[in-house]
């Protein structure tokens, strides 16, 4: 129980990093850290596929993305002066929510275990080939669009 | 198992409240970048913790998966649109994206 609150901890204070940290290197390997802690959940709840896609794509592949983003940006761009106050009122906001959560959050939570809750006898494979073959076909599409129009916004075309 | 799951829903809370901030009081475009993918972890963890309650872990790992997908392309494609808007206006401040204005 610790552990996983630990979890928990290390993955919303890693992504308030991410939102607040000026430097966009650092603010980037915060939100890789944050998907690390995200994948260690995952696993703890028995959702190792997830996890993997997690660890691989978001901790990973998503990271490389951002630091050569980052690496392409000149670096008086990336330290940006943004009105820095409004960032001090976040922790307060955040104690504001935190306590409504405590007083109206059980109430939220009974909504949805008032569902009664089934068995699932297909396994991953199944699911992810057989019942939803349809996400798949949306995946690749998506895949394709995403290329294609990365090729269009690099092409060295009559524009 | 259900108390650890019941648990997550406080953090679901946080973190969709620190991305939805940062994508409010953020000007710089990698920074609202980031402010989206707070948003997706939240999204991830609300998910695996409804297939948690209703016993269908295996069908949320499912969505997670297409929904993870979906992300990256998502990422890539807003990437490669903030590094051309970078070399046309030599800005990644939201605030000098008015060219149409003119």
């Amino acid at each position: 129980m610790s552990y996983y609150l630990l979890l928990l901890c290390i993955l919303v204070l890693f992504s308030l990093l991410a939102a607040t940290l000026r430097n966009m290197l650092f603010a980037a390997v915060s939100l890789a850290v944050a998907s690390i802690a995200l994948t260690l959940i995952l696993f703890a709840v028995s959702a190792p596929w997830a996890a993997i896609f997690e660890l691989s794509v978001c901790a990973g592949l998503i990271t490389v993305l951002f630091v050569s983003a980052v690496s392409m940006i000149r670096k008086e761009e990336l330290f940006l002066k943004e009105g820095r106050l409004r960032f001090a009122l976040l922790p307060l906001l955040v104690a504001v929510l935190g306590l409504g959560l405590w007083v109206f959050g059980d109430r939220l939570a009974g909504a949805l275990w008032a569902i009664p809750s089934t068995t699932e006898k297909a396994g991953i494979g199944m699911l992810l080939w057989g019942i939803r073959i349809q996400d798949l076909l949306g995946q690749v599409c998506m895949i394709l669009a995403g290329a294609l129009a990365i090729r269009a916004f690099f092409s060295k075309g009559r524009g | 198992m259900a108390e650890l799951l019941k648990l997550n829903w406080f953090f679901v809370a946080l973190l969709a409240f620190v991305g939805l901030y940062c994508l409010l009081v953020s000007r710089n475009l990698l920074r609202l970048l980031i402010g989206i993918e707070i948003l997706s972890k939240a999204c991830i963890l609300a998910l695996i913790s409804c297939g948690g309650a209703i016993g269908k872990v295996n069908t949320a790992q499912t969505l997670v998966i297409t929904m993870i997908v979906v992300e990256v392309v998502v990422v890539a494609v807003a990437l490669g649109l903030i590094i051309r808007s970078y070399g046309a206006t030599n800005s990644i401040d939201m605030w000098r994206l008015n060219k149409l204005k003119d």
